[in-house]
């Protein structure tokens, strides 16, 4: 899973737009971003933020300055535990052509200090978007966690996992109510790579992103209720 | 209901109260003062706070980790008759402030949930079977 071939992928599923959060980390974003310039493929870089409650948070920015700056406070809010490769696999760092440029020692799949609160306030202050993922699955999921969306965290949008309909997401989870419903592939293989959500702009950008979330304009955003 | 062991010199039954457990516990109150004598049914242990919605009942002593303040809302909802935040949990600021505005007792110790539940089921305190 190089960064060309994920916007290889991406190409071939008809996608114009796609998010990168690895889990924790951001490191391979750049790389990304440059694959996918090449392609013609736009790249929001982000991280999945594993909060203290073990509540999976994605965020994203528009540029690699401010999230690398953010990237350093998720750091610093994971414990010193080195990754255990045998069980976990490698932690691999890579440039824009595939090639393996190094590795992370610390151990990502581990939960931060940062709670979805703070996470939610300090990613808004940097001026990120903040998105609650896979709000219907059974793990790491803020209503599984904290049983429904807190007034307070302002989300941008919900994403939903491909497994699921926006309809019954919506019926399921009443404190959803009146935010953009988003799904999305969570590809961890190039296989699972595929369009799940449909998002009507004037072009594939960051500027464009934001309105369309909020719906201005004749911009929508749009699940794909296919589900698999 | 005959579940509950009178702790009362006066040989009277009665139901435990949270003040019983804060003492027993020896928890520190950090929310919720005016009302330790709110009775308590049976007891929950979980840090699922969907799981506590869909599981827990009016006047349980729930026993979790979670310190969001979220925990305050979903003891409002059912009806929980105080919180234990275990393991030495600090409560958020904002957690703190909602349990006073809803009357929420929150107690903190830094016994481990096993303990914490292990303590109240001597005190005759019964688990909640969802139903």
């Amino acid at each position: 899973m190089t960064p060309p071939a994920i916007i290889k992928a991406a190409k071939a599923e008809g996608l114009d737009i796609i998010g990168i959060s690895d889990h924790n980390s951001a490191e391979n974003v750049v790389a990304a971003i440059e694959a996918g310039a090449a392609e013609g493929v736009t790249v929001i870089g982000g991280i999945e933020v594993q909060t203290v409650e073990d509540v999976h948070v994605l965020t994203f920015f528009p540029c690699v300055d401010t999230l690398f700056r953010w990237q350093d406070e998720v750091y610093s809010a994971l414990p010193d535990i080195e990754n255990d490769e045998k069980r976990f696999g490698e932690q691999l760092l890579m440039d824009s052509n595939g090639n393996v440029t190094g590795k992370l020692r610390t151990f990502l799949l581990a939960s931060t200090s940062l709670s979805v609160d703070y996470v939610g306030k300090r990613v808004r202050e940097l001026g990120g978007l903040v998105i609650p993922a896979h709000i219907d699955r059974p793990s790491f999921s803020l209503i599984r966690n904290l049983g429904f969306v807190p007034d307070t965290l302002l989300p941008c949008c919900v994403e939903i996992s491909k497994n699921t309909s926006s309809g019954s997401a919506k019926e399921r989870f009443s404190s959803i109510a009146g935010l953009p419903v988003i799904k999305s592939s969570d590809a961890h293989r190039l296989s699972e790579i595929s369009a799940y959500t449909e998002i009507l702009m004037e072009e594939a950008s960051w500027e464009e992103l934001l309105l369309a979330l909020a719906f201005v304009g004749g911009r929508s955003i749009r699940p794909l209720d296919i589900v698999c | 209901m005959t579940l509950f062991q009178s702790l009362g010199s006066d040989g009277m039954d009665r139901r435990v109260t949270v003040g019983d457990i804060a003492k027993e516990l020896e928890c520190e109150v950090v929310a919720g003062k005016s009302c330790l004598d709110n009775e308590v049914s049976f007891g929950y242990s979980s840090d699922l706070l969907s799981d506590v919605m869909a599981g827990a009942g009016p006047g349980d002593v729930w026993v979790t980790v979670q310190v969001h303040q979220n925990i305050i809302a979903v003891a409002s909802l059912t009806g929980i008759s105080a919180i234990i935040v275990a393991g030495g949990a600090a409560p958020a600021d904002e957690t703190v402030l909602r349990a006073n505005e809803e009357g929420i007792p929150l107690l903190t110790t830094a016994k481990p949930s096993f303990e914490v539940a292990g303590r109240l089921y001597s005190m005759g305190i019964r688990g909640r079977v969802k139903t």
